[in-house]
């Protein structure tokens, strides 16, 4: 392992910072700020208590967003190499939680997918992606920085294994996409050959007739028929499809203005600050909102290819390209599932849906992000 | 040894499945947004909001003088929203709080309740007070709409001419149905926003149409004379074992119906329309059945044949007993021969060939012409539902069976051959006495709109039928009938009448059988005649005749009615006991 992040280039507090991407915090901060907003608006006819309070989800929000934030600042003067070189650990710390969630987890809607922790919620997934992606920059670098040989392929594939399973038997399908689509965008980037790609998408489309009938939960299988035709069942299933629908269609070109959406503020909508939020968000602000929010994520996009592609060495890069999947396939999923394009899965929308543990984890992967700009250049002068 | 970064160019891969991503997103946004926007907007003001139905008041139903026959009063209906009550730990603690309002049992509203998401009509015509105890508790997914119910302080009197409402506040018969358009106003409906629950939100609803209540209506009923009418035509029934029958009572200058009983009738008080025989009752026979008015129609043949100048009272014929037509011999009810006779004792003594010989004089043209001037063979239009038209053999008839022959008109002279309405035959004998114009029988003498102004309905009249002289004639003539020159219970003790009995068999497909009815038409004073009333008696089993058994019930009703009425006591009325 070419462990070189040597003496001299980590010397003082203030070095690598003319390197920080603010783009990239401004960008996170707005959703953060957007998010507020949206979870103020979905919240303040149901919170009744003081407003500076743990309890009010504003407020909570926003302790998280700045918790994250610091959190941010931290990983990023951090090198990213003590975390590929940890990775392997931080894996299997994931891996053991997310069985430890299996047997004693806290179960909501229907799935098992936190730890308590009194005021707060642990959702050891969205942990178990960040080293997922670690321990997959680190694996191909030190396999000679490429995925051309079928055996470093699978093995590849094994890292990732674990956690599609075990996070697909909480069950969050959801989750378990992201991880296949990260695995995927990783193993793109590190030169995988188109061949093997084709045998392994063959082998997995002979097995998932095997897997929709054993593996799928009914819950699942259901969601995914009310987004064939929603109608089917109205009143359950079906409604959070059609009323987000509803919400999404009926904002029009502005919205009806924030904390004035019906669909919304009447309760039609559920969860509607938290994997709804959009549409919540698409129903008060419109399709201007639509587009605001939409163009913070394309330019976090382009932010983090920027950063795979100035990314110093072969692990940044991939782990760069890791965490741009882990953000904007959580988000257009996220987004997917408000405009009935995709089975209810229950991703939230990061950086903007209510929720700790998504938020913190964002920031901490935008923390790894920025620690890979802020050392590019270093390795380029060598 | 350090690994250098690939290539940019394989970066762009994910972004480029991530940009194809956005792609669908944005097109989707922009489907929904922006393209689809009215449909999607359209649902949720659809979704949102909900309309219900306020009844308007009904109106009321008013007896001449302005006392109440029938009322609507304001009760709720309590609906539950089914969609609330799904968890059980809600629908269990409410069920239990309104069954003690509705004094029902929890267990069974709750099976009401169950599996259904819509609004559930839990009770109907929950009295006012209570509803306002239901709305104060706020028991949740209870919602009250305002409802009415119809009473009717007089109990059972008139309820023949009322009829009834269903549960809706529609009409089903009498008076409610008749009228049921200007009783019923018009609905109002209130459009209001509502949440998840179905509940209207607070502050968010608006009346968008206010409800025009319905019209009061005044009746030409008056409520004593109608009990009276009832009560005698009961006894009568009962005295003489009829199957039922009838009493009209009516001002016979501008055809107002004072009081319209039948029997057997509408009542209230033992009212079950899951009994078929019961739902016989919802029509009023008054109205509706056909007879055969025997001796009652000489009076028209009379005024027929004096407004046309072909006989007078004095006009005298031979009675031979019977009459010879082809090969039918017509013969007296009694069978007696009365010799010479006078048109006067024609009617006295009731003589069918005094009838016929009358009728021959006139001719069938001319007799038919003024049948229909008396309003024979159509309805007379009175303001009740399922009126008959009666039936009157002509020999322009086609298709008639048997064929019309002479016969049919010597017959039709003394009311065979004829089958009538008990309204239709009393105002074309008011018609006789009233100065000779047909005056069009109504139930309803003005109207009160919602502001609470009173629109009186003027008489109609349907057209003159005889001239004033030979109105004048028939009431002096009839006179004689009621009064030959002794005492006779067909008179009334304080006021001079005059009238016509009337016997007929009911007629069955073979002829007639022994079957009879026994009717009796009079009015009083015959000076200037203030009632006219037609007492009419169904197959009365002691085979009683008209002039026996239905003219002192209608002597007794004139005595009492215009007493009543404040009319003064004629100074040469005979003083007669009954």
């Amino acid at each position: 392992m070419a462990t070189t992040f040597g003496p001299g280039r980590q010397g003082g507090v203030f070095r690598g910072w003319d390197r920080f991407d603010y783009v990239l915090v401004l960008c996170a901060v707005g959703l953060v700020v957007f998010g507020l907003l949206l979870i103020y608006s979905g919240t303040y006819r149901t919170y009744e208590g003081p407003p500076a309070s743990f309890s009010n989800p504003v407020t909570k929000q926003a302790i998280f967003a700045i918790f994250g934030i610091a959190m941010m600042l931290a990983v990023s003067k951090l090198d990213y190499h003590y975390l590929t070189h940890y990775s392997v650990v931080l894996w299997g710390i994931s891996i053991l939680s997310l069985v430890a969630i299996l047997l004693m987890g806290h179960s909501a809607y229907g799935s098992t997918r936190w730890f308590n922790l009194g005021p707060i919620q642990i959702q050891p997934s969205e942990f178990a992606k960040l080293a997922t992606i670690l321990l997959l920059a680190n694996f191909f670098s030190e396999h000679g920085g490429d995925a051309k040989d079928l055996r470093t392929l699978l093995m590849s594939l094994a890292i990732v294994a674990p956690c599609v399973g075990l996070v697909f038997i909480q069950p969050d399908l959801g989750t378990s996409i992201v991880f296949m689509a990260i695995w995927l965008g990783v193993v793109l980037v590190a030169g995988v050959s188109r061949r093997h790609l084709f045998i392994l998408a063959a082998v997995g489309l002979a097995v998932l007739p095997f897997v929709w009938t054993f593996a799928v939960a009914d819950y699942q299988i259901e969601r995914i028929s009310v987004l064939v035709d929603p109608e089917e069942d109205p009143l359950d299933a079906g409604y959070n499809v059609i009323q987000a629908q509803i919400a999404v269609g009926s904002g029009q070109l502005t919205g009806k203005g924030l904390t004035n959406g019906e669909q919304t503020q009447l309760g039609y909508l559920r969860v509607a600050t938290k994997d709804f939020i959009f549409s919540l968000q698409a129903e008060e602000l419109g399709f201007v909102g639509s587009m605001v929010l939409f163009g913070l994520f394309i330019v976090l996009l382009m932010r983090g290819i920027r950063a795979a592609q100035i990314a110093g060495d072969i692990s940044g890069q991939l782990v760069a390209v890791g965490i741009v999947i882990l953000i904007l396939m959580q988000a257009f999923i996220n987004i997917a599932v408000n405009l009935s394009l995709f089975p209810v899965t229950g991703i939230p929308l990061p950086l903007v849906s209510q929720g700790g543990s998504s938020l913190v984890s964002i920031f901490v992967s935008l923390g790894v992000l920025q620690s890979i700009i802020m050392r590019h250049r270093a390795y380029r002068q060598t | 040894m350090t690994q250098r970064g690939h290539g940019t160019r394989r970066v762009w891969l994910p972004a480029a499945f991530l940009g194809a991503f956005a792609l669908v997103i944005l097109g989707r946004l922009v489907q929904l947004q922006v393209l689809q926007h009215d449909a999607y907007a359209r649902q949720t003001r659809e979704e949102q909001t909900a309309d219900s139905t306020f009844y308007a008041r009904r109106g009321s139903i008013l007896d001449r003088n302005g006392n109440v026959l029938a009322a609507s009063v304001d009760t709720w209906n309590v609906y539950i929203s089914g969609r609330t009550w799904r968890a059980p730990e809600r629908s269990g603690p409410a069920s239990d709080q309104l069954a003690k309002f509705l004094r029902m049992d929890p267990a069974a509203i709750r099976a009401m309740v169950a599996n259904k998401n819509g609004d559930v009509l839990i009770a109907r015509d929950v009295d006012y007070e209570t509803g306002h105890a239901i709305a104060a508790a706020e028991i949740p997914g209870v919602v009250l709409l305002p409802d009415s119910k119809r009473v009717n302080p007089e109990g059972d009197v008139g309820a023949s001419v009322l009829g009834l409402t269903g549960l809706d506040n529609t009409g089903l018969a009498g008076i409610e149905l008749s009228h049921n358009g200007d009783l019923l106003g018009k609905p109002g409906k209130a459009v209001y926003e509502r949440d998840t629950t179905g509940d209207p939100i607070p502050f968010g609803r608006s009346v968008v149409e206010e409800p025009r209540p319905g019209t009061d209506l005044v009746l030409t009923i008056d409520r004593y004379l109608q009990q009276m009418a009832e009560q005698k035509l009961d006894a009568a029934v009962k005295e003489h074992r009829a199957q039922g029958g009838s009493v009209i009572m009516m001002d016979p200058h501008t055809g107002e119906i004072l009081a319209l009983a039948s029997s057997p009738g509408l009542k209230y008080s033992s009212l079950d329309l899951s009994d078929k025989k019961q739902v016989e009752l919802l029509k009023n026979r008054a109205v509706t059945d056909l007879y055969e008015p025997g001796s009652v129609m000489k009076v028209v043949t009379a005024a027929a044949a004096i407004d046309q100048g072909v006989v007078t009272p004095d006009t005298s014929y031979v009675d031979t007993g019977e009459i010879r037509l082809y090969d039918v011999t017509i013969k007296n009810w009694d069978d007696r021969v009365y010799g010479t006779q006078t048109m006067t004792g024609v009617l006295q003594n009731s003589i069918n060939t005094g009838a016929v010989f009358m009728v021959e004089k006139l001719g069938q043209p001319l007799f038919h012409k003024y049948l229909d001037a008396f309003g024979f063979g159509r309805t007379t239009g009175i303001d009740l539902s399922g009126e008959a038209e009666g039936i009157i053999r002509k020999p322009e008839d086609e298709h008639l069976e048997p064929p019309w022959s002479p016969v049919d008109l010597a017959t039709q002279s003394f009311g065979q051959s004829i089958s009538v309405t008990p309204i239709q035959m009393l105002s074309a004998i008011a018609a006789c006495i009233n100065g000779g114009m047909l005056m069009k029988p109504h139930l309803v003498r003005a109207t009160i709109d919602e502001h609470g102004v009173r629109h009186d309905i003027a008489p109609t009249a349907e057209g003159r039928a005889i001239s004033a002289e030979t109105s004048a004639t028939i009431r002096m003539m009839l006179e004689k009938v009621v009064n030959p020159g002794w005492p006779d219970p067909m008179q009334p003790r304080n006021y001079t009448a005059g009238g016509k009995s009337g016997t007929a068999n009911v007629p069955v497909a073979s002829g007639y059988d022994d079957r009879q009815i026994a009717s009796f038409v009079e009015f009083a004073p015959t000076d200037d005649p203030k009632l006219i009333v037609l007492v009419k008696l169904d197959q009365n089993q002691d085979l009683l005749t008209g002039r026996v058994a239905a003219a002192p019930v209608a002597a007794a009703i004139l005595d009492d009615a215009l007493n009543y009425l404040n009319v003064l006591p004629s100074a040469d009325a005979k003083q007669v006991r009954r």
